[in-house]
């Protein structure tokens, strides 16, 4: 064999096997890869719990407002105090009143004001303004929904 | 001297390597088995809950209208209510806890509302809201319920095993017919 030939050979089995650096890159690609799905799947189902959250939160909204179908105008103006200015719901529906103590707790706020119209019927009228605050994962969410009452109404709830 | 190995002897495997390796190809396999099975699981979950969501939400919105059109609730447990609706008829919507199904009974005629329903719960109230509360009174005859209240919750298994994937839903209706 002569001396080329064994250069040759020996260039060839070296080049079978992966050298450090090469193995370092690949695994820190694979790494770089496996992390970034992990995130991007995390992240996922984190904003399903949000939506959930979300969606309680609607919840909660859609259900005060329905009650509110019901106040008479006097207990919604004439009368102070019996409409709260403050409440809470729970997260845990299933059991509102024993909710367990991990159970989110959403701050609600009740805000009647004017109406913001200028004809000669805004006495008649008022806004009624819901909102929920809660915090989750160190960030805190805000969501409002808001009615006009009148106070002839458009249907009468009083049977 | 001629201390080169025979080519033959070079292309074997030591014991030592076969079980270095084989140890190492078990524990890659079991990884990559671990986290194709959480993984499928979560997008199964993932999956369920928004079919579920779908099916709650739609069911939700029938029966909303139903009970907002009706003139009255004439029977009421925790878990099943009958009202007469807007045509006069008699509905009623029940859970079967055994089946995990939602049955609405509408003139006679029995369908199937919702499935995968572990629990159910109506509660009644009447008109008159108490003061410094947006809430109402609990009725003294059924017949007086001016407000329905039902929450439920759907999960499915996966794999066998109940995981987190269950959806609630909860609304106040009231009867505006009344």
């Amino acid at each position: 064999m002569t001396g080329n030939q064994k250069k040759r050979q020996a260039r060839r089995r070296h080049s079978h096997a992966f050298s450090l650096v090469e193995v370092m890159v690949s695994v820190g690609v694979m790494g770089i890869v496996l992390v970034s799905l992990y995130a991007g799947l995390t992240f996922g189902f984190e904003q399903i719990q949000v939506s959930r959250e979300e969606e309680r939160a609607t919840q909660i909204l859609s259900e005060k407002m329905e009650v509110v179908r019901l106040l008479s105008w006097d207990q919604l103006v004439n009368l102070p105090g019996y409409v709260p200015t403050t409440f809470t719901a729970s997260y845990a529906i299933i059991n509102p009143t024993n909710a367990p103590a991990s159970s989110l707790i959403y701050s609600g706020t009740v805000v009647v004001t004017n109406a913001p119209v200028s004809e000669n019927y805004s006495n008649d009228l008022r806004t009624m303004r819901i909102s929920l605050t809660w915090t989750s994962r160190g960030l805190t969410h805000v969501r409002t929904m808001s009615t006009l009452a009148s106070r002839y109404g458009l249907q009468n709830y009083v049977y | 001297m001629f201390t080169k190995c025979s080519p033959r002897r070079r292309r074997a495997f030591t014991l030592v390597e076969v079980m270095v390796a084989t140890a190492l190809s078990l524990m890659a396999v079991t990884v990559m088995a671990l986290v194709a099975y959480f993984t499928s699981r979560s997008f199964v979950a993932a999956t369920n809950y928004t079919d579920m969501a779908l099916l709650s939400r739609m069911a939700l919105d029938n029966m909303s209208r139903t009970i907002r059109q009706s003139r009255q609730v004439t029977a009421y447990s925790t878990n099943s209510i009958t009202l007469l609706d807007a045509n006069g008829n008699s509905v009623q919507y029940t859970l079967n806890p055994a089946t995990g199904t939602l049955i609405s009974v509408v003139g006679g005629a029995t369908n199937t509302y919702l499935t995968s329903c572990n629990s159910l719960q109506f509660w009644i109230y009447q008109r008159t809201p108490k003061s410094n509360s947006l809430s109402c009174y609990t009725p003294a005859y059924v017949t007086n319920a001016k407000l329905v209240q039902v929450t439920w919750s759907c999960s499915r298994q996966i794999f066998g095993v109940n995981v987190n994937n269950e959806i609630v839903e909860s609304a106040s209706i009231c009867l505006r017919n009344h």
